[in-house]
């Protein structure tokens, strides 16, 4: 793999640090929520993703119309879409 | 619609053997539901412990400590004004600030606290001594502590056979040490025959009670308890006075939610001589045993 | 006497009563299988603006009509297991760039197929996952086919609770090999394979009791033939190396009964491309079973290395002058609303999504004349039982 990734201008070294930094700043900051705390975070509109047949479809309609792929996923199969 | 099976969930909660009993299509289906039911009664028993430090119960007990004032979550609040209706509809009796009288009862050491321990104590007792206001708790005086022991199981009874309802269970029962929660009779409509224990036997039933629907409750000096010189005294303690109560035997209380009978069976315990007339006045099915073995009550 | 004791009781009653029910949380507490059969459909409309006659050199005019059906059922199997099933059954129809030629003006223009195309898709997916204790695996298989193309993609998919489960580590591997076999014509390639491996790793997090976030690194590397076989001049690299990092953030506002989402994704690869992906989402709870969601996404990328807004045919080297390969900015708004209650859902949705070399985030000198606009339309249910 080539290092054109980290000299491209919209892609400086600086930028690495970022999800190294998220990490740590989310482990970090944070408060022991307790179970009976959780509530709230188990509500459908707080998942990651509320409605997985509508983000199928966005994710099959951007990676057929645009250049980018990749999410948090091992993918599906792909398509010759024009 | 395929024929329903009765299956068993046994588990250990809130210091006892505990039990759901479900009717359901499948093995699958039985066991994520009473999954559900046995994962609130843990909820709330990690919420409101005593012996765990990061419980809701913990934190209140530690803002006390420190004469300071906190804010409370819905549920809490909920279980809060409870304690307060209960506290005044049983004239200062079921008082959720007694817990500390345990300090100076020790039931294991056969031993009665000293009348100068007890009035040492005596001071931290009383719901009136705290501020309970609009989600906030407040503690003038340092060191009252909570503890929601009558309440908190009952209740779990409750939310567990509510859930059990949400989820499409239509005949069921929960059973927590002792106080029992209906979530439907057996499917034929026939009802669940519930044992009352003999107070002085108490491996043994003493009778058995049909329950359809609601939830049914008992209390009795045969819990925890201590005899001195050949007097029993029992872990239910009196808040005015920090000595246990003493009169009827047992008491057991049938009511559409299990948390009002474990209440009422507390109160009339803790009434001693005017339990009996308590309990007629209350309107509820009861079955009460003094100290001689005699049954009053409609049950 | 006695009306003053039963006044008792009805005191006790409603202070019962009046105790609220808590939300009972089955996903923050523990891993378990859904505890009912979900089936869901969703039929969606996407129609694509024709082109402006100024900006084609010849063919259609017309660009893709797709009508698109998304069926799902996941369903719990045994005590600690769960199926995922999704079927995509689309056909499409329209007109399609096979390439460029100079205008005028020296500024590209588009040379379109004149007879419509007709094409059918169909898209199957099974994932089934097992849950332990505190985390949950994943085996995922697929297969696609459209007229003159197959795909078989296998993926393993796992996640991990840890520190009470307030974190999770996630990480997952993928593999597809993909197959065109392009309708003939003179000079054109006629059966081609493709293969590309996956792998992700991520890491979510509990901030508190509104917020959670996620960030995940995804890497992606294709090898084979990956250019474009309709297009009349397209030659691209025969292989193709990705890394997109992904951050989620969700946070529920209690006093509004709102929660808002926002995702950023970065993109970088090896054909000189970077891509800048944000997206909002706006969850707000009407009543008890309503909510409706607007939503806006920008997206913004930079051309490959190897684009050429103008084809010249007879030059060595890898070249496209295909639009996804430029330099452009997106966006879409959109907006959602959905009916519910305990085991049942209608939604309905609509998106408008415009792309344009002004809202690149760098100077686009020649914006490719084949950037698109589109419209989506949704509707569908979702059922429990």
């Amino acid at each position: 793999m080539s290092c054109k990734f980290v000299n491209h201008k919209f892609v400086s070294k600086k930028l690495i640090v970022l999800p190294i930094l998220c990490v740590v700043l989310g482990a970090t900051g944070c408060t022991a929520v307790q179970p009976w705390e959780r509530g709230e975070l188990a509500r459908t509109e707080m998942k990651w993703d509320p409605d997985p047949m509508k983000s199928a479809l966005r994710d099959h309609i951007y990676f057929s119309k645009e250049g980018s792929s990749g999410g948090a996923s091992s993918g599906g199969g792909g398509c010759g879409c024009n | 619609m395929k024929p329903l099976s009765r299956f068993q969930y046994r588990f250990k909660a809130m210091g006892g053997p505990c039990s759901v009993q479900l009717y359901a299509e499948s093995e699958n289906e039985a066991a994520l539901h009473a999954k559900c039911a046995m994962d609130e009664v843990y909820r709330l028993e990690t919420k409101y412990s005593r012996y765990r430090n990061d419980s809701v119960i913990s934190e209140i007990n530690a803002i006390s400590l420190k004469g300071g004032g906190i804010k409370v979550d819905d549920e809490t609040a909920g279980i809060l004004n409870y304690a307060a209706t209960v506290w005044h509809e049983s004239k200062g009796l079921f008082d959720v600030t007694s817990g500390v009288l345990r300090k100076v009862w020790d039931f294991k050491s056969g031993a009665l606290p000293s009348q100068l321990s007890i009035e040492a104590i005596l001071p931290l007792v009383g719901w009136d001594k705290l501020n309970w206001n609009d989600r906030l708790l407040a503690f003038p005086l340092a060191g009252i502590e909570l503890d929601f022991g009558g309440i908190v199981k009952e209740y779990a009874a409750d939310r567990a056979a509510a859930i059990c309802l949400q989820l499409g269970i239509k005949h069921g029962l929960v059973e927590l040490g002792g106080d029992i929660r209906v979530i439907g009779p057996h499917p034929d409509g026939s009802p669940w025959m519930v044992g009352i224990r003999n107070p002085r036997i108490p491996e043994q039933a003493i009778a058995m009670v049909p329950l359809q629907q609601g939830g049914l409750a008992s209390s009795g000096d045969y819990e925890r308890y201590m005899v001195v010189n050949g007097v029993r005294y029992c872990h239910l303690l009196n808040p005015s006075t920090g000595w246990p109560a003493k009169s009827l035997a047992s008491v057991t209380v049938v009511a559409d939610q299990c948390l009002i009978a474990g209440s009422a069976t507390t109160i009339a315990m803790l009434k001693g001589k005017q339990g009996l007339e308590w309990l007629e006045s209350l309107g509820l099915p009861y079955l009460a045993i003094d100290q001689n073995g005699v049954h009053h009550g409609s049950i | 006497m006695k009306t003053e004791k039963s006044r008792t009781l009805s005191a006790l009653t409603s202070a019962a009563l009046a105790i609220p029910a808590v939300a009972v949380s089955t996903n923050a507490t523990a891993d378990a299988p859904p505890t009912m059969t979900e089936v869901g459909y969703r039929y969606s409309q996407y129609q694509e603006d024709d082109l402006a006659e100024s900006k084609v050199a010849s063919g259609s005019t017309q660009r893709y009509d797709i009508n698109i059906h998304q069926f799902r059922v996941l369903t719990p199997v045994g005590e600690n297991y769960s199926v995922d099933t999704t079927f995509d059954y689309e056909t499409m129809s329209g007109a399609s760039p096979m390439g460029t030629i100079p205008g005028a003006d020296g500024d590209p223009l588009l040379v379109m197929s004149g007879a419509s195309i007709d094409d059918t898709r169909m898209d199957l997916n099974v994932k089934t996952t097992r849950y332990y204790e505190s985390g949950n695996a994943s085996v995922i298989g697929g297969y696609s086919t459209e007229d003159d193309y197959e795909a078989f993609n296998l993926g393993l998919e796992g996640e991990k609770h840890i520190n009470d489960k307030l974190t999770t580590l996630m990480g997952g591997i993928g593999y597809s090999d993909d197959t065109i076999e392009p309708t003939p014509a003179p000079g054109r390639v006629t059966e081609e394979e493709k293969y590309t491996a996956t792998t992700f790793v991520g890491i979510a997090q509990v901030i508190n009791a509104e917020s959670v976030l996620q960030s995940s690194i995804n890497y992606a590397y294709s090898d084979g033939y990956l250019s474009d076989p309709y297009k009349l001049v397209d030659q691209r690299p025969d292989s193709r190396s990705s890394i997109a990092w992904n951050t989620r953030y969700r946070h529920y506002l209690g006093s509004l009964d709102a929660a808002v989402h926002a995702d950023y994704r970065l993109y970088a690869d090896d054909w000189d491309m970077v891509s800048h992906t944000i997206g909002f989402e706006w969850h707000q709870n009407i009543d008890p079973n309503l909510r409706v969601i607007p939503s806006f996404r920008y997206y913004s990328q930079s051309q490959a290395d190897f684009y050429k807004p103008i084809d010249v045919a007879g030059i060595e080297g890898d070249k496209s002058s295909d639009y996804r390969l430029s330099p452009f900015g997106a966006v879409t708004f959109g907006l959602s609303a959905v009916a519910h209650s305990y085991n049942w859902k209608i939604i309905v949705s609509a998106e408008r999504y415009i792309a344009d070399g002004d809202l690149a985030l760098g100077t686009v000198e020649t914006e490719h004349p084949g950037l698109l606009q589109y419209t989506l339309l949704t509707v569908g249910f979702d059922y429990a039982f």
